[in-house]
């Protein structure tokens, strides 16, 4: 990668025509090449997601078959005195002939014909678990159903997308002002305050539980999302430090030109900054989007006793019994969550390529 | 070119404040303040409490089955964790052992994935980034059943995958990916990688955020790919990088939910998922020790704290502002 | 100047604040399990004081009930507990001023945090159940002392000795009202493709095999039938030559969601402390069982190991719902739900595909068929210790009990209701419900879920013993024996000392 990429740049200026078309070949080679790489490291990325896709399309029992094939199938079946049964690979007389079994046995088993009923039980001598089943696909798209009617979806992605869209603007605004003033600001304490603003991080939250608990008990907030929602509005130690952290590249030229200008530091902050920051303040908000999203935790314990208000990521565990679980089910209502997030995804990939332009022309 | 760092500053700290201040610097210390206030207010209010009235548990024998039998017992918690629990050191050792194996893989994958993901030599750039990002967002339920059946040794699909390159992968003899102590470490990493779409999302940012301008130059002057990855790229993202660090190792400190879902509470095998983490849940949760829980929760606070005052002063070493301060 | 002032303003605001947050948070910690300090944490608590007298105050209580440390998070059960509380709050509750409220966990594997948060958090529910022992100990002391309110109260509808199981360190935590006890579950078309005979029914009967022969219905026979039932992808089982344990696509037996205390039952009841309870030690019987144990995993093959016990070949953990294996020992509140996939589609009979038969005897020839049971409590930290009491004690009447019994797949603690259950078409899973009412004669004393020193703790340890040993196939299970002692003694001297 190193020794071609190199290439698609020096299409310089004064490329003949000749030049030209083997450049492009060459470009075009790289771009295969880089692409071909991506995409195999792709694969082995995404492999337990297969996984988990192929496992939301089939029944338990096709997920039980230890001869399965890897796609959703099942043995064809025949009815037989009022038994379904499975239709086998039966090798007989120099034949493979698909027959029913209707009596599985160790030495021998019992198999009909299932075109040819009049010609009576045909007995094979023989382990019938060597014979392959006849099979079709079967592909369990009901489980998608299931798992929208079963936890009422509509209401979970209310409630979670609320929660999201709420705190995101809170959280990323007032962590981007905390980020500048950390940032550009000399003040006494500053150190200390930084890393008191990181020590929150630092004490695990489980043992801050009880206290924070009992605090919200007491004003009356648990069975509320106020105790989820109103803490992020204030910044946390996440978001800051990651702003901080890129104000700090951002070079202070301009901020002294427009201050020269006569700007204030709160213009300065929206005018200057921010614009620069995008790609940054992009990447918070979906950090944050998706926190919100799949905190799990936090809503479990504030909003118990209130089934009808929690947010998807506590209401996947409905589907996890005590000690059954339906691994399809929850499979397939994690894909159901999964798109939301994936097509916010995808289009903010705009506002990213957005914050090339923006720093590129403003450099 | 400006280099700065948080402990510089505290080095330079008391100077300034016995001196005089200007009316510049009073004004300037006033509006720093102003802009932080949120998060002060937010934390007086909302953490404050919280975390003092953990340091309140940690000097009391608090059972949550019967917390209104709680009573101080003074330092107790302290020296148990400290002179009479083993458990407590191997707990030290084998989260640090696997953030020293972790943090530097996931570091680098991260950074990989994120120049991969920015090249514009890759077609479907958008889809790829997506895709790479998707298992970050598969809800936690969904990911611990995942992996689970993913990794079993006897019908996991990374065993099956394995045994098609003809290694004996499978079986009561072959890899154990969660039964076999020295694989451990791996194996979440491995598991933790998979999840690093914040990290990688992080580096694009900070890729994104090099002027074009520096790269075009570079170019004109005839740098290659590397030498304009090592002299542009990685200097101007070592300030995402740095905070990449800082929080994957608090982060791994911290290292719970993945061995706490699929190896238990025993530490088992053979206490290698002994996390310090899952220790500490045990015995503030299983065992209702709240007050000894605290106090495990403040040791692991101070050494994350010694851990980051470390790392912070670091920074002066390769960490580039382009800022200043 | 001026802003040194300020800062030393700002030092002595945060640090006031911290005192105040310690005294505060001191506080709410210390009362949180009173009757009396924690009124503030909801609205209802004001009428407390006087409460006791009788319900005409003409304020309506809120009484919440916790559902999550033992059966009642699934689905299917959860409407038919909030018909429970919708008959409450249309009968008794508004003529006595309560009003019952249904919290059902959202995650069990995290009920009991939630519930220990709520309880110290100063918003402690006020009745928590159904719960087992195992449950119960988590909350060991926390709970309220029946005792004086069941002074009164007609217990002859009761076996002495199930009331007697609730009394845990002296209190009284709770009433029974159903009780579960083991049964040995069986696939019947794995029996028929083996050409095998079905197990005994009758407690105590012989087993007899496919050509009449009669044999002692015990753990050895039981071993004969489960290798025979095991079987390879090749139709091989673990007598065939060329049989592969790796391939293996069905199993003969296997002992699920239990801890070892609850695996050893099948060779009779015992305990890991002395009769001085503060001795460890380590039963012969139960020696005996976790060598059955470990050579069933890795000899004889016919017993699931983890690997396999955790893929979905074996149902995810659920391993009789898969199909693929012979038989499993397990309570009667498995009933239903857990076969739901085996017998479901197909519109097959679910007598069809299993049935249930006596367990076993142990190697001395003594059956033992551990009992589980529920009971519902109430948390000490409640506000309202009075009007939870009168839910419970409603909860527990002849009426109400053997209706929640049933939500959970119980047989009714109260006598009087166990017939009128076992014949209610409503019960009818498919199998003969005389077979596990033989089996309350049958129970493991002392309980695998007996109390021990430090309970959870030991409890603890004595997994992280057990995984270790069945995960290994070349495990010592001789050395395993002699070392557990050395880990639960300390434990226990922390716990007495």
């Amino acid at each position: 990668m190193a020794t071609t990429t190199p290439s698609q740049e020096t299409i310089a200026q004064e490329a003949t025509p000749e030049w030209k078309v083997r450049a492009r070949r060459r470009e075009i080679l790289v771009k295969l090449g880089v692409t071909t790489f991506a995409a195999a490291v792709l694969a082995l990325f995404l492999m337990p997601m297969g996984y988990a896709m192929v496992t939301s399309l089939k029944t338990s029992q096709q997920a039980a078959d230890p001869q399965a094939p890897i796609l959703p199938a099942e043995a064809v079946t025949f009815e037989y005195e009022g038994k379904e049964v499975d239709v086998l690979q039966v090798p007989i007389d120099g034949e493979t002939r698909e027959l029913a079994i209707v009596r599985k046995g160790r030495q021998d088993s019992d198999f009909v014909d299932p075109g040819n009923l009049e010609a009576g039980v045909i007995t094979w001598e023989g382990a019938w678990r060597q014979l392959s089943p006849v099979r079709e696909p079967a592909w369990q798209w009901g489980n998608y159903k299931e798992a929208w009617d079963f936890i009422n979806f509509p209401r979970l992605l209310f409630w979670t997308l609320l929660y999201s869209f709420v705190t995101l603007i809170g959280a990323v605004t007032s962590s981007a002002f905390v980020a500048y003033g950390f940032s550009r600001f000399k003040f006494p304490g500053r150190t200390t305050l930084f890393i008191v603003l990181i020590g929150t991080i630092l004490l695990p939250p489980a043992v801050t539980l009880i206290p924070s608990y009992a605090f919200f008990t007491w004003i009356g907030w648990t069975g509320t999302w106020l105790p989820l929602i109103v803490p992020l509005m204030f910044g946390n130690a996440y978001n800051v430090f990651l702003l901080r952290q890129y104000f700090l590249t951002i070079p202070r030229e301009m901020e002294q030109a427009a201050s020269v200008d006569g700007a204030g530091p709160l213009r300065t902050f929206v005018e200057i900054i921010l614009p620069q920051a995008v790609p940054a303040l992009t990447a918070v908000s979906l950090f944050h989007f998706f926190f919100a999203w799949n905190n799990f935790f936090d809503p479990l314990i504030y909003l118990a006793g209130n089934r009808d208000i929690v947010p998807i990521s506590v209401g996947l565990n409905f589907f996890n019994g005590t000690y059954d679980t339906d691994p399809n089910l929850i499979m397939a209502a994690s894909f159901i969550a999964l798109i939301i997030p994936l097509v916010i995804f995808f289009f903010s990939q705009r506002v990213f390529l957005s914050g090339i332009v923006v720093s590129g022309a403003d450099k | 070119m400006t280099f700065s760092d948080a402990i510089a500053e505290s080095r330079a700290g008391p100077k300034l404040r016995r001196g005089k201040m200007s009316d510049s610097e009073k004004h300037e210390a006033k509006l720093g303040l102003a802009f932080i206030s949120p998060w002060l207010i937010g934390f007086l209010i909302f953490y404050a409490v919280p975390m003092l009235a953990s340091f309140v548990f940690s000097l009391m024998d608090y059972n949550l089955a019967t917390p209104e039998d709680a009573e101080v017992v003074g330092l107790a918690n302290w020296a148990r964790m400290l002179f009479d629990d083993s458990n407590v050191w191997q707990g030290l050792w084998v989260t640090t052992r696997f953030a020293l194996i972790s943090l530097p893989i996931g570091l680098a994958a991260a950074f990989f994935l994120a120049v991969l993901l920015n090249s514009t030599n890759l077609w479907g750039r958008n889809i790829f980034r997506t895709l790479f990002f998707a298992p970050s967002l598969v809800p936690f339920v969904a990911s611990a059943l995942i992996w689970s059946q993913v990794l079993n040794s006897q019908t996991g699909w990374v065993n099956r995958i394995i045994e098609l390159f003809g290694i004996n992968a499978v079986g009561i003899d072959g890899i154990r990916w969660l039964d076999t102590p020295y694989l451990i470490p791996f194996t979440f990493t491995f598991i933790g990688i998979w999840g690093i779409g914040n990290a990688i999302l992080i580096n694009l940012a900070g890729l994104q955020g090099i002027p074009t301008a520096l790269h075009e130059a570079a170019q004109i002057d005839g740098a290659g790919w590397w030498r304009r990855l090592r002299t542009i790229s990685i200097p101007m993202v070592t300030p995402v990088l740095f905070y990449n660090l800082v929080l994957g190792a608090v982060g791994l400190l911290q290292y719970f939910l993945q061995p706490f879902v699929l190896n238990g509470t025993t530490g088992y095998p053979e206490g290698a998922t002994n996390f310090f983490m899952i220790y500490l849940y045990k015995q503030a949760f299983d065992f209702s020790q709240m007050g000894y829980g605290a106090a495990l929760a403040w040791l692991l606070f101070f050494y994350g704290l010694a851990l980051t005052v470390i790392l912070f002063g670091t920074q002066k070493y390769w960490v580039y502002y382009a800022a200043g301060d | 100047m001026r802003l040194r002032k300020y800062r030393g303003f700002l030092a002595l605001l945060l640090v006031l604040t911290l005192v105040a947050a310690a005294c505060g948070g001191g506080d709410d910690t210390g009362d949180g399990g009173g009757d009396t300090g924690t009124t503030a944490a909801s609205g209802g608590g004001g009428g407390d004081g006087g409460g006791g007298d009788g319900g005409s105050s003409g304020e309506t209580v809120d009484i919440r009930w916790f559902v999550g440390l033992g059966a009642g998070t699934d689905a299917p059960v959860i409407p038919l507990q909030e018909a429970i509380v919708e008959q409450f709050n249309s009968t008794y509750g508004p003529a006595n001023g309560i009003n019952l409220i249904l919290e059902v966990s959202p995650d069990p594997d995290q009920s009991a945090t939630l519930m220990q948060t709520q309880i110290s958090g100063g918003n402690s529910p006020d009745i928590a159940g159904p719960v087992g022992v195992k449950g119960a100990a988590q909350f060991f002391g926390g709970w309220l002392d029946l005792a004086p309110y069941l002074a009164d109260y007609d217990l002859t509808d009761f076996d002495p000795s199930l009331v007697e199981f609730w009394n845990q360190g002296g209190v009284q935590i709770g009433l029974p009202f159903a009780v579960f006890p083991q049964i040995l579950w069986f696939n019947k078309e794995l029996f028929d493709e083996a050409g095998l005979a079905y197990p005994p029914q009758d407690w105590g009967a012989p087993y007899v095999d496919a050509d009449g022969n009669e044999k002692p219905w015990n753990l050895d026979t039981l071993r004969e039938l489960a290798i025979e039932l095991t079987v390879d992808s090749n139709g091989l089982t673990p007598n065939d030559d060329g049989f592969d344990p790796d391939a293996r696509v069905q199993w003969g037996f296997g002992n699920m969601f239990n801890d070892f205390r609850g695996n050893a039952s099948l060779f009779g009841g015992g305990s890991f402390v002395a009769a001085d309870n503060e001795t460890c030690q380590f039963p012969d019987n139960w020696a005996t069982a976790a060598n059955w144990y470990h050579d069933a995993i890795w000899d004889d093959y016919f017993h699931p190991d983890a690997a396999f016990g955790d893929s979905e070949i074996l149902g995810s953990g659920n391993w009789f719902n898969s199909g693929n294996i012979g038989m499993i020992a397990i309570h009667t509140w498995y009933a239903g739900w857990g076969t739901a996939d085996l017998t479901g589609g197909d519109n097959t009979d679910p007598g069809d595909v299993f049935d249930i038969a006596a367990i076993p005897a142990g190697p001395d020839g003594v059956i033992t068929a551990k009992l589980h049971g529920d009971t519902m409590g109430i948390p000490k930290a409640t506000e309202n210790p009075e009007k939870a009491v009168e839910v419970l004690l409603w909860m527990m009447s002849p009426e109400i009990a053997p209706q929640l019994a049933a939500i959970y797949g119980g047989i009714p603690a109260r006598e009087s209701a166990q017939q009128p259950y076992i014949t209610d078409p409503a019960n009818d899973f498919g199998f003969d419900w005389n077979v596990a009412l033989g089996a309350l004669s049958y129970p493991d004393i002392p309980s695998h879920e007996g109390w021990w020193p430090a309970y959870q703790e030991s409890s603890d340890a004595m997994n992280e013993w057990w995984t270790e040993l069945t995960n290994d196939p070349g495990a010592d299970i001789t050395a395993g024996i002699d070392n557990l002692c050395g880990l639960l003694q300390p434990i226990y001297d922390r716990a007495t000392g």
